[in-house]
């Protein structure tokens, strides 16, 4: 299964603990460096999304200062997900730079063609 | 609301209202504790955050089951009556709507207008197999084609006297059609049940709209009919609204509303309104589909009665040898 960016670090906020919606935020944003920063609406509808399909699954809840706190945990499903992703992008990785090495090396100056 | 609550979710419970109640009664709590964190220490929620919220409560209100119904039927009900208009009009042409004199010509082509008249039926029929997206691309395909010849006329100065109201009216329809089933391929919608009410409106619409036809040459002109027309649509618009305030009796309010359209129809004053509505409303789907899809809509009122009221059926015991 394809999976975008937004699933990705999503899924992989989760990957070592449950969390909930805020800390799932606030680790997207260290992970991306700032790059990216989830909406309370966009995280709102993609846990749903996630939760339907298997991939997350709803862990506790807890009240913290008077705000409801519900906890998500990663599923083997959202797991293999992430595993496959990650193969996937390895590989694609993998193939851009023995690309790179190649153009490197036509491009290098070759010995005893110069003067 | 408790009186200790801050002015920033005062705000964000308000805004959060805009979401379905199933929603708010399960995530709401979840959701404003959420917004609250990211929002900390101001007074207003952000731009991005409401914009956000709104596009989410749109969202979740197209996609739930009532929403859905309705759309997958008026959706339905369009297909039905613009698709089957071509192919109408065809079996018109070739059964009393050209003179005698001139039917050589049309004999002499009726490869190509049979083709073009069955050929608008084809997103109908992909849209009942269950393929939306194939649906959408011969949608796309068709309304590419209407608006590409509309331009070239235009160019060729062949649309010179030709209503530009109404023609943007028409263009309506399929442009209506094209965005539900858009909609309809990202959410996976299906066609509506019964399915053998909707199969069955092919070939009944297909001879309505040759009805339509016989109708204008045998002096029953079809004037008499849009009173009736906007008579339902009235009601259809009451129904829906109805159906919100009284939530709890949604298929009786149907059932009940839809069916006095046809009534209503009769009541409202001629000729004030049908020559506004002959305007707009002449050789136009939109009438034919609103009122497919109030018929639609009253036998799907009369099945979630009878489920209702169904009485519950008790397993007799086995009978002794």
């Amino acid at each position: 299964m394809d999976i975008s960016e937004q699933t990705f670090l999503i899924l992989s906020a989760l990957a070592d603990q449950p969390r909930h919606g805020y800390a799932v935020v606030t680790e997207v944003d260290q992970m991306t460096d700032g790059r990216i920063r989830l909406r309370a609406g966009t995280l709102y509808g993609a846990l749903d999304r996630l939760v339907a399909q298997g991939l997350i699954a709803p862990d506790h809840d807890e009240v913290e200062k008077g705000r409801l706190r519900r906890f998500y945990k990663l599923t083997d499903a959202g797991a293999d997900a992430i595993r496959a992703e990650s193969r996937r992008m390895a590989d694609a990785v993998r193939l851009a730079e023995e690309r790179l090495n190649k153009r490197a090396a036509r491009n290098a100056p070759r010995l005893g063609t110069i003067g | 609301m408790s009186p200790g609550m801050s002015t920033l979710e005062r705000r964000y419970r308000r805004l959060l209202r805009l979401l379905p109640a199933a929603h708010r009664t399960a995530r709401g709590e979840e959701l404003l504790g959420l917004l609250l964190d990211l929002d900390h220490g101001r007074r207003h929620p952000s731009r991005h955050e409401t914009l956000n919220i709104i596009a989410l409560a749109i969202r979740l209100r197209l996609t739930t089951p009532v929403t859905t119904t309705a759309l997958t039927t008026g959706l339905s009900a369009l297909l039905v009556a613009a698709g089957t208009q071509p192919a109408g009009q065809t079996l018109d042409l070739f059964t009393g709507a050209v003179l005698a004199t001139d039917m050589p010509t049309i004999i002499a082509s009726w490869p190509q207008i049979v083709v073009l008249g069955l050929l608008p039926l084809a997103p109908l029929i992909a849209w009942l197999c269950g393929a939306a997206r194939t649906a959408l691309t011969l949608q796309a395909i068709f309304l590419t084609a209407t608006v590409g010849w509309f331009v070239i006329d235009g160019f060729n100065g062949a649309g010179m006297g030709t209503n530009l109201g109404q023609q943007l009216f028409a263009f309506a329809v399929p442009a209506s059609i094209l965005v539900l089933l858009v909609i309809a391929g990202r959410e996976r919608w299906t066609a509506p049940r019964p399915r053998l009410f909707w199969w069955a409106l092919v070939p009944l619409g297909i001879l309505a709209w040759k009805g339509t036809g016989e109708w204008g040459r045998h002096g029953v002109y079809v004037l008499d009919a849009v009173p009736t027309v906007l008579g339902i649509l009235a009601a259809a618009t009451a129904a829906v609204v109805a159906a919100f305030v009284v939530r709890r009796h949604r298929p009786a309010v149907i059932v009940g509303v839809g069916l006095t359209g046809f009534l209503a129809g009769w009541l409202i004053p001629d000729p004030l309104l049908v020559n506004t509505a002959m305007r707009h409303f002449d050789g136009q789907p939109l009438p034919l589909a609103i009122l497919i899809t109030v018929i639609a809509t009253t036998i799907t009122g009369i099945n979630h009665l009878a489920r209702r009221h169904k009485p519950e059926v008790r397993l007799l015991p086995p009978m002794d040898p």
